[in-house]
This record gives structure tokens, C-alpha cells and sequence, in this order.
């Protein structure tokens, strides 16, 4: 099928004069570099907003959607922009529960079954006010297929919700779950209107409208007299940019002014520039780091060896060499820095001696970590942890799985004695509550049934500061001898243009409504 | 005629190839460990969910069973949906399609262009000093990793001289058309390795239609330089140009995945990444076959313009 | 004069050669292994410093050239032996044999490279097995039609219908007539399938897929982003690449006219 003919390089060719010919060519070349040159320097001015204040943002995001599905949103843009756009019935912000939505949330005696009354003045995009009705509407669609917050929902008894009035609905539970707040509702609770199918226009109660969207970028205009009061940033534009050190780039283009998520090895090449702000997220949008232990399975079931595992790890080091310091030492048990963690957990230190005798009382010098580049740092993390076992006599083989399909078979997951994993830092409940437990998919700590049941029974308790004595007592028995070896939080680190101020987190993301272009 | 039966003979092979891709991008996701379920649901499932998913997906049927549904939508038009954005896949892939048949194409055009002045004045001139400078550089922008040279022009000239911009970011519902400044580094990235390529081998074909009979004949009959170029020596390159245009565009559309990424491009590179990872078959088997379709098409007009060119029938053994 | 130097140019390749192959015989422990704190500046114990992950830069660089020189030479070595092969075959045989090889070649050129690179790494992972296959399927098409149409084109010629007329077998034919003059156009091509297999190599990092061994490839897409940071993690490795694979060319170029009729 065709013939290219390409013979070979002739040596023996004479040299001709081509003189005329070559210098034309060479003309040609100059006028059409020219062009090239004369035609980028008037398309590279970028269009500013002849409008008031307009804040352009770039994040990464997880769900491959246009980020406008609450169903479907997960980490990144797509959760920042229904963030704004949608109100929730209850928030974690800088570091506490608060109502939102809800005006009030309270349980009957034994939280089988709880009452949600919402604010009077809450009002759609499209001029409807936020009614009960609404609200049993979003529940039900965040706990049926195909949402991806099934899961979250899963104690709600869906059949039986019902709307006593304007602002009041009740929802039972099939299980009593006095922890209904903090482990569903705030969570993810985004309300939009009753009988919405099709999300593509946007309409919620929340600070920002829809403006318009494509695959890339979506704008946000702000609603005047929002219940909150009128966001002080009238346009934001989020544009997804999958790469850290792109969007990096194009902050330091000036093409956007708020880069969310930078990486640990930008943050530090920007750290002294004057062109660029870092807004260090802290433990509110921090990541847990573990190297999780199946205590069900060999050699985890020995409460030896899960103490000398966590014994052996130099956390401060790993921090500082698998995050370049972005980040903090962990202790063992997901949720430090925010509400309800219990004082009696602190990072354990290394010792090297215990762990090498608990080691050789168990018969242990070989195990191996299933591992893959799942957050960056993680693989460079598993290899110093691999040289500090060496010190205490332990071969640690490191079984590298690609990232993309590192979570590919669910099911395999909680058969690995030993993996790299990470989590969302949560308030200890709710992650104790979502992570550890019976149904849970991601278990791979192996918890007991034991376990379960006290947890379950923690769950009932229906006088908060019983509950959480309960589940204090909990986060004591995970951090004795739990499967964690939760080693460090990794921060998200923004990076803003040095205008850009009072950008606060709210439900793990960026919140702009109130933030200042100065 | 011969030459329609040519074209006819040529267009069935095309369709016959093209068939064949879509095969062979099925069995080898097939391959892939985990599905579109695990990799859609993530990590807020049970296994109940997950088998209820991989049902209503009809990812529990055979493979023989999903790929003869899916032909037979395809042929009507069809090209199915998404499984993770639920979007029709045409929808879903037009516009990451279309941006990125753009830069390929201006990559293409510069490519060429610049690849034919290289290699007629180098091909002219065989160990000349100019030959030499340019078939020298041309061999070290080869050999350079087009990621290395992108991003050492992204250094170069956004964030030292700010001249480009640094990232390709598309003015909400337009097209890179809107704002051309964002194509500049992509194409200048692309390029630079298509018209090394393609210029030593125009070059090559240069330099040896340059030993033919008639070029010969031409230059002692006296005829001005340029003439003889224009008139017996670039005609006869014309089938080797030809096919190397066919070559260059299948590569350029490989390379820009990776350029892509770089500057942040909003083509098929995120999509097609994405597919994989996620095991989204629709999108997948749209992409490659859209991609196929074109490849084939421009190595169909190479071959009809080689043959129309240079029809000569071959020797077999017999 | 100019062959001199023309020679003289031929021996940073040889010397970074044998960095590569001999290198790893000179690294002493793991050179993958954690030694300090990331982007460290270079010191008397540690000649480049650390890299992104606080790795040393010089033991890496010995150690990571053998994977760049092993692999796609192999690589290279077997698409050209392949690819002239079937190519080959294919014009002379003529009928099935070229029309299934041609469909063949039209099917790999069809689908991108990078497409089988990805779905290979996925399915295999980041090994020398995976990234040989992955540069065959996408080379060989390549090497397969040139080595037919070259063929093509000594057919024509008018030597080999002389040949048979005179007697000649078929073994003859193809070892006196057709390989003397299709060697050149392969042997030039192969530059650039040898830089194109280098340069897949290395953009598997890039992809995100680690292979677990010290790679300048690897080396350069991990520490890119540090480079203000410090420069050597990607300045060394890339510099030998780039050496390497422009001698490469330059060797494969001259021995292409060497072999010219």
C-alpha cells in the first residue's frame, strides 16, 4: 500500500549552486517568523473583565465530570463549585459543626429518629424559596443510586422521611444514630430544588449562581442579598487544570489569581517570592498518611508487631523528606486538629530498641507493603520507612502498584496485610465511623467485631458528651492497637496572587465567598 | 476505470483497517485489571453496589456480547455514552477533538513547510556547511524528548521572558482560535521534532532525485536553477513528501498527548487519559476510532497521490 | 580535516556509553535509597546532591544509563530485524502474504503510539518487557513498509528480474540484490526509531509509572519540577541523553552512508 521512497544519503552528489533559490528561501523563512512572532503578541493579552471584581481560580478535579453534579462530585473543583452554589444543612468550618441550611437538627429519645427545621429565608436561583419538601427530595437522590454518597446515607430510612411543613421534615433511621449530624449531614448535604434531574443549570440556594460553563472552566456570579449577605467577589471562574505544575505556572502567568493545590515541591520554590502568597490549609484539608495494617491477617494479628511497626517509623523524618516539611507528624489515628480528638492520643517517638525486641519476639524480619505513588511523597515515604526497618533488623519488600489502578480491585483491598493508603482528615468520629466499620469497603485495617459493636453502641448514645466519651474511648483502643500507622498529614498548600486575601476553608475547600481582591 | 476500481479497493481496505482497530482497543481494555465500575463508585461502596452497578452497565455480559452491541450502534451513528459523565461519548469528545485536530494541523502545516525548506536546501547540497548545520540540529532536536524541549520553552519564554503565555487556557466557550498566543509553544514544541523528522527525510528524497536522469537533463540543457527544482526535481519527491505528511500526522497526534499535559491543552490528551484510567470503553473506543479515521485517511491520500504521481506497475516473481 | 573531527564527535557518545554500561559497577550501594533531606546542594560526600526524593544525584547517574542503552537498543536491534523481515517478505512474496503484512502495518500505524503505551503500562506495569513490546509495535510498521517499498523499488531495478532470469534462487536474490540496497534507508531510519525508543522510555515516568530502577529518563521527568530548586537532577541526565542519543544518530547516519551502493 504506497510507496515512500527514501534513499539513502548520497555522498557523490556534486555541489551545486542553488544560490538564488536558497536566499528566497531564506526571506521566506524570516516574513513568516515574523508573522508568527507579530500575531502571539497581539493574542497574548488576556481579556479583563470590563465588570467589577472577578476571582479566577484553578483546581484539579477527581470526578471527570463538568463539575456541576452533586451526585458525582468529588475532590477538587467540582467540590468547591457545588460548594458554592448549593447550600448544606450542616457544615464543618474552621474547625467546628455549624448549621447552615438547618436552623435546627435534633433527635427524638433514642436518635432513631430526628427532626430538621430549615431557615425561612433561604431562596433558590430561580426565585423558589427552600422548603422541607426540597430538602427530603435531596436526601433521597444522595442516597440512591447513582450518587456517590450511598454510602454516607446508608443508615437513613428513606421510605418513611416525611414533610410536616414549609420548614420541617422528619427522618427516621433504620439503626439509632445519635452521631446523625457529624457522620451524615455534614458530611455532604447540598439541597437543591425537588424533582431536579438534570443539573446542568446549576440552581441551588448558595452564595453563587450559575453564570455559564464548558468542559473546562465554569463562572460563578454572586447573588445579591444571599441570606449570608452579598458575597464580596462578584465573578468567580474556576478552570480545571489536572496538573500541579501548571496551574502553578499559570498563577505565576498571572493567567489566574488562586491556584488550589499546589505541590510540596513548588510550594518550596515559591516559598521566598514576593510575586506569589502560600495559604497553608492546615489540618482542615490535610491528608492522613498511613501504612495501613490488617490486624485480621498475618503477621498483623500480632499485637506485637503492629506496636513495633509503629514504634520503628521516624515520622518527623518522613514528613520532611516525603512532603519537604509540608506537613506534620501523625499519631496513629485520623482526625487530629479537629473537633472531638482525643487527648490521650499523641505521635508516638521512635524507638528503635523496643521495636527491635518486639520484633524478634514475634519471630518477624521480612514483611512486605503493598505500595504506589497515590499521593506525592508516598513511594519516597515507603522507602525511608524501608530503611528504617532495616535498623531494627526487618527486610520491608516494597510491591509497587501503579497509582491509577491502585484501587482498581475493590474487593482485594481488604486482603492486603499491608498497604500505602491515605484519608481525608476528618474528625476522628466520623472517619471511625465510615472507615472502620463492618460495611465499610476500604477496611483494610481489619477492625474487629468487637470493635464494631462498641462502635455501633457509641453510636446510640444520644447525650453528646457521653458520645463522645464513647468515641474517645474508641480512638484510645485504635491508637493502642489498631492497624493504623498513620505517620503524617500532608497540607494542601494553595498559592494566590499577594491580593488575594480571606480565603477561608469550609467543608475542606476553598471558600471565597467573603474573600477580599485587594 | 482503474482508478476509481483503485480508489473503491483502497477505501474498502480503509474501512476493513479501520474495524480492526476498534477490535483490538476492545480486547486490549479488556485486558486492563479492575472496570469502569470499581474505578467510577471509588472508595463509597459496598460489593452489592458495585455488582448492581457493573449490571445496570451490562459489564457482566461477555465481551463478544458488548462489542457486537457496540458495533452495531457505531455503524448507525451512535457511539454510545460515557460511563463516568453519563454524556453522550460524541458529545463528550467533540470539542477536545476539535481543539486538538487544530493544533495538529497548524503543527502539521508548519511541520511541513519548514521540513521542505530544510530539506530542499540541505538535500541541494549534500555536506554542504549549510547541510550540515542543519541536519545537525535537526538530529539533536530529534534525539531531545519533546517533553524536555516543552518544557525548557515554557521556562524560556513565558516565565523568564513573558512573552507566551504559560499555560493554554481557553476563553469559556470559544476556541484556542479565540486567543492564538496559547498555541504558539505547543506548536513550536510539536513541531520542532516533526520538522527534523520529515526534513531528513525530504532531504534524503531530495538528494537522490537529484542524481535522476531528467534533473540531469535539465540543469546541462541550461535551464535556470529554480526551474529545474520546481519542475522535475520536486515532482518527483512528491509521493516520498507525501507519505511522510501521512507519518507526520499519525506521530503528531501520538506526541500530543504528552504536549498536551504540559501546557495544559484542552484536547483529547485529558480525555484519553482519563478513558484509560477509568476503563471508560465508549469513550475509548470513540477517540481511537475518531483518531484511526483520520490517520488512515491522511495515509489513503498518500498512497492515491503516490500511485496517481508515479503509476507504474511492479515486478513480482513470479 | 573533516573526518577528524567528524570522528572526534563521536566520542562524548562513547564516553557516555560507558558510563552507562559500566557505571553500575561502580555504584556503591542502593542508589535509590534515602541519604538526606530533598534538593540537597551538592557536597564532598554527595558530588550532585539529593534529588526530589533525597536520593543521591551521582549514584543515580551511574546507575541509570543501562536501562536507556539496553532497552531500546534491543529494541531498536529487534524492530529492525523484524520489520526488514516482514517488509522484505512482503514485497517479494507479493499476494496474501503482502496484503495480510500491509493490513497489519496500516492497523499498528493506525493507533497512536502513546494509546499503546498506555494501555501496555496499565496492563503490565513499568517493565523492560513492556517497554520493548510497546516500541516494536510502534516502530515496526514503520521499518516494515520502508523495508517493503525499498524492496519495491529494487525490484523495479531491473537487477533482480536479470538475477532470476540467470538462475539465481531466491536466497540469492534477496542477499545479493535486495538487503545491499535497502540496508541504507533502514540503517538512517533507525536513528530515529532509536531516538523515539529512548525518548518512550523515558516519558513513562512522565506518565506517572515508576519502574523501581535508576533511570535518566526517570531522573529527568521526577526532578524537572525542583529544577530551581537544584538543577543537577535533571542538567546531568538530560546532558547524557542527549549526548547519547545524538551519537547514536550521528553513528547510525555514517554507517548508512558507508552502506550506500
Amino acid at each position: 500500500m504506497g510507496m515512500p521512497q527514501t534513499p539513502p544519503p548520497s555522498t557523490s552528489t556534486p555541489v551545486l549552486s542553488a544560490r538564488r533559490l536558497s536566499r528566497r528561501a531564506r526571506t521566506l523563512a524570516a516574513c513568516g517568523l515574523a508573522t508568527v512572532l507579530l500575531t502571539s503578541a497581539c493574542g497574548s493579552a488576556d481579556a479583563t473583565d470590563a465588570e467589577a471584581d472577578i476571582l479566577r481560580i484553578a483546581a484539579a478535579d477527581a470526578s471527570g465530570t463538568n463539575g456541576l453534579d452533586p451526585l458525582a462530585a468529588s475532590a477538587g473543583a467540582s467540590q468547591m463549585v457545588i460548594r458554592h452554589l448549593y447550600d448544606s444543612l450542616m457544615v464543618l468550618e474552621e474547625g467546628q459543626y455549624r448549621l447552615e441550611l438547618a436552623e435546627s437538627v435534633e433527635p427524638n429519645e433514642d436518635a432513631s429518629e430526628w427532626t430538621v427545621t430549615i431557615r425561612s429565608d433561604a431562596v433558590f436561583h430561580n426565585g423558589d424559596p427552600v422548603t422541607a419538601a426540597d430538602v427530603a427530595f435531596s436526601i433521597s437522590a444522595l442516597a440512591s443510586p447513582p450518587s456517590n454518597r450511598v454510602s454516607v446515607y446508608a443508615n437513613v430510612d428513606l421510605e418513611n422521611i416525611e414533610v410536616v411543613d414549609e420548614q420541617t421534615l422528619t427522618i427516621p433511621l433504620h439503626r439509632a444514630g445519635a452521631d446523625f449530624r457529624e457522620s451524615t449531614l455534614v458530611v455532604y448535604s447540598p439541597v437543591f430544588p425537588a424533582g431536579t434531574t438534570d443539573f446542568a443549570e446549576g440552581v441551588g440556594s448558595g452564595p453563587y449562581r450559575l453564570d455559564s460553563h464548558d468542559d473546562q472552566t465554569i463562572r460563578l456570579t454572586a447573588v445579591e442579598d444571599h441570606w449570608r449577605g452579598t458575597p464580596t467577589v462578584d465573578i468567580l471562574e474556576i478552570t480545571i487544570i489536572p496538573d500541579a505544575t501548571a496551574r502553578l505556572n499559570a498563577l505565576k502567568d498571572e493567567q489566574i489569581d488562586y491556584a488550589v493545590g499546589i505541590s510540596a515541591t513548588g510550594a518550596q520554590t515559591i516559598a521566598d517570592s514576593d510575586a506569589v502568597t502560600l495559604h497553608n490549609g492546615g489540618l482542615e484539608t490535610a491528608f492522613a498518611l498511613s501504612f495501613a495494617m490488617n490486624q485480621q491477617l498475618e503477621p498483623f494479628d500480632d499485637p506485637r508487631v503492629r506496636e513495633a511497626v509503629r514504634l520503628t517509623a521516624d515520622r518527623q523524618a518522613l514528613v520532611d523528606t516525603a512532603l519537604l516539611g509540608f506537613g506534620e507528624p501523625a499519631a496513629d489515628v485520623v482526625g487530629g486538629g479537629l473537633p472531638g480528638y482525643s487527648e490521650a492520643v499523641t505521635a508516638r517517638t521512635q524507638d528503635l530498641q523496643t521495636a527491635r525486641d518486639l520484633f524478634e519476639a514475634a519471630g518477624v524480619t521480612e514483611l512486605t507493603l503493598r505500595a504506589g505513588e497515590i499521593l506525592p511523597g508516598m513511594m519516597s515515604a515507603a522507602q525511608l520507612f524501608k530503611q528504617q526497618l532495616a535498623e531494627v533488623g526487618v527486610e520491608l519488600v516494597i510491591d509497587e502498584t501503579p497509582a491509577d489502578t491502585y484501587y482498581a480491585e475493590l474487593e482485594k483491598l481488604a486482603t492486603h496485610p499491608f498497604q500505602a493508603f491515605y484519608y481525608a482528615n476528618r474528625p476522628a468520629a466520623v472517619h471511625l465511623a465510615a472507615v472502620t466499620v463492618e460495611t465499610a469497603p476500604f477496611n483494610v485495617t481489619g477492625t474487629t467485631s468487637q470493635y464494631w459493636q462498641d462502635l455501633a453502641e457509641a453510636q446510640t448514645i444520644v447525650d453528646d458528651d457521653e458520645r463522645l466519651a464513647a468515641f474517645t474511648t474508641l480512638q484510645n483502643e485504635f491508637y493502642g492497637s489498631g492497624g493504623d500507622l498513620l505517620w503524617g498529614y500532608a497540607y494542601q498548600i494553595d498559592a494566590s496572587h499577594p491580593r488575594v486575601g480571606n480565603v477561608t476553608i469550609s467543608q475542606g475547600v476553598p471558600w471565597f465567598a467573603a474573600a477580599s481582591i485587594g | 476505470m482503474p482508478v476509481v476500481r483503485l480508489i473503491a479497493q483502497k477505501f474498502a481496505a480503509a474501512t476493513v483497517t479501520i474495524l480492526a482497530v476498534s477490535a483490538v482497543l476492545f480486547m486490549a481494555i479488556e485486558v486492563l485489571p479492575g472496570d469502569a465500575a470499581a474505578a467510577m463508585l471509588g472508595g463509597n461502596t459496598t460489593i452489592e453496589q458495585l455488582e448492581a452497578q457493573r449490571a445496570e452497565w451490562g459489564l457482566d455480559q461477555p465481551a463478544t456480547t458488548r462489542y457486537l452491541d457496540w458495533l452495531i450502534s457505531a455503524l448507525q451513528g451512535d457511539l454510545g455514552t460515557s460511563f463516568i459523565s453519563g454524556e453522550a461519548v460524541t458529545t463528550e469528545i467533540a470539542q477536545p477533538l476539535w481543539f486538538t485536530t487544530i493544533l495538529v494541523a497548524i503543527s502539521a502545516v508548519v511541520s511541513l513547510v519548514l521540513a521542505l525548506l530544510f530539506g530542499v536546501l540541505a538535500g541541494l547540497r549534500p555536506g554542504s556547511r549549510l547541510d550540515r548545520m542543519l541536519s545537525g540540529s535537526a538530529l539533536v532536536v530529534v534525539a531531545v524528548p519533546q517533553f524536555v524541549i516543552a518544557g525548557l520553552l515554557v521556562m524560556l519564554f513565558a516565565l523568564t521572558l513573558g512573552v507566551l503565555p504559560a499555560v493554554s487556557l481557553v476563553p469559556i466557550g470559544g476556541s484556542p482560535l479565540d486567543r492564538p498566543a496559547i498555541l504558539v509553544l505547543p506548536v513550536i514544541a510539536l513541531a520542532s521534532f516533526g520538522i527534523a523528522w520529515a526534513g531528513r527525510l525530504i532531504r534524503a528524497a531530495v538528494a537522490d532525485a537529484n542524481t535522476a536522469p531528467n534533473v540531469r537533463a535539465a540543469r546541462l540543457a541550461g535551464l535556470p536553477e529554480p526551474l529545474v527544482v520546481w519542475r522535475h526535481l520536486l515532482p518527483a519527491t512528491v509521493p516520498a513528501t507525501a507519505q511522510v505528511f501521512a507519518w507526520l500526522i499519525s506521530g503528531l497526534f501520538g506526541s500530543t498527548t504528552v504536549i498536551e499535559r504540559v501546557f495544559n491543552y484542552p484536547g483529547l490528551s485529558e480525555v484519553l487519559i482519563s478513558a484509560v484510567r477509568n476503563h471508560d470503553l465508549a469513550v475509548l473506543e470513540g477517540v481511537g476510532i475518531l483518531l484511526a479515521m483520520i490517520i488512515v485517511l491522511a495515509f489513503l491520500t498518500a498512497d492515491l497521490i503516490g500511485t496517481l504521481v508515479d503509476p507504474k506497475r511492479r515486478v513480482r516473481p513470479s | 580535516m573533516t573526518r577528524h573531527l567528524r570522528a572526534l564527535a563521536l566520542v562524548p557518545g562513547l564516553v557516555v556509553a560507558l558510563i552507562a554500561v559500566a557505571g553500575p559497577w561502580l555504584v556503591s550501594g542502593d542508589p535509590l535509597s534515602i541519604i538526606d533531606l530533598p534538593y540537597g546542594a551538592p557536597t564532598g560526600e554527595h558530588w550532585l546532591g539529593t534529588d526530589h526524593a533525597g536520593r543521591d544525584v551521582w549514584q543515580q547517574t551511574l546507575a541509570g544509563g543501562r536501562p536507556l542503552v539496553v532497552v531500546p537498543l534491543v529494541a531498536v536491534t529487534l524492530t529492525v530485524l523484524i520489520g526488514t523481515a516482514t517488509g522484505m517478505f512482503a514485497a517479494f512474496l507479493g499476494g496474501t502474504v503482502d496484503a495480510v503484512v500491509s493490513r497489519l502495518d496500516t492497523i499498528a500505524l493506525a493507533i497512536p503510539a502513546i494509546l499503546v503505551l498506555l494501555l501496555l503500562l496499565h496492563s503490565w506495569g513499568n517493565h523492560a518487557g513492556t517497554l520493548i513490546v510497546a516500541i516494536l509495535i510502534a516502530s515496526v510498521p514503520f521499518v516494515s513498509r520502508l523495508a517493503r517499498a525499498a524492496t519495491l523499488q529494487a525490484m523495479n531495478s531491473g537487477y533482480v528480474e536479470q538475477a532470476i532470469g540467470l538462475g539465481a534462487g531466491t536466497v540469492t536474490v534477496v542477499r545479493r540484490e535486495i538487503l545491499p540496497n535497502i540496508i541504507g534507508p533502514i540503517i538512517a531510519d533507525a536513528g530515529t526509531r532509536l531516538a523515539i525508543a529512548i525518548t518512550l522510555t523515558a516519558v513513562t515516568g512522565f506518565l506517572g509509572f515508576d519502574s523501581g530502577q535508576a533511570n535518566w529518563g526517570a531522573m529527568v521527568n521526577q526532578n524537572f519540577e525542583g529544577m530551581a530548586l537544584s538543577p543537577w537532577g535533571v542538567l546531568v541526565p538530560a546532558i547524557l541523553l542527549a549526548v547519547l542519543a545524538v551519537s547514536a544518530n550521528l553513528s547510525l547516519d555514517r554507517l548508512a552512508e558507508r552502506m550506500a551502493p
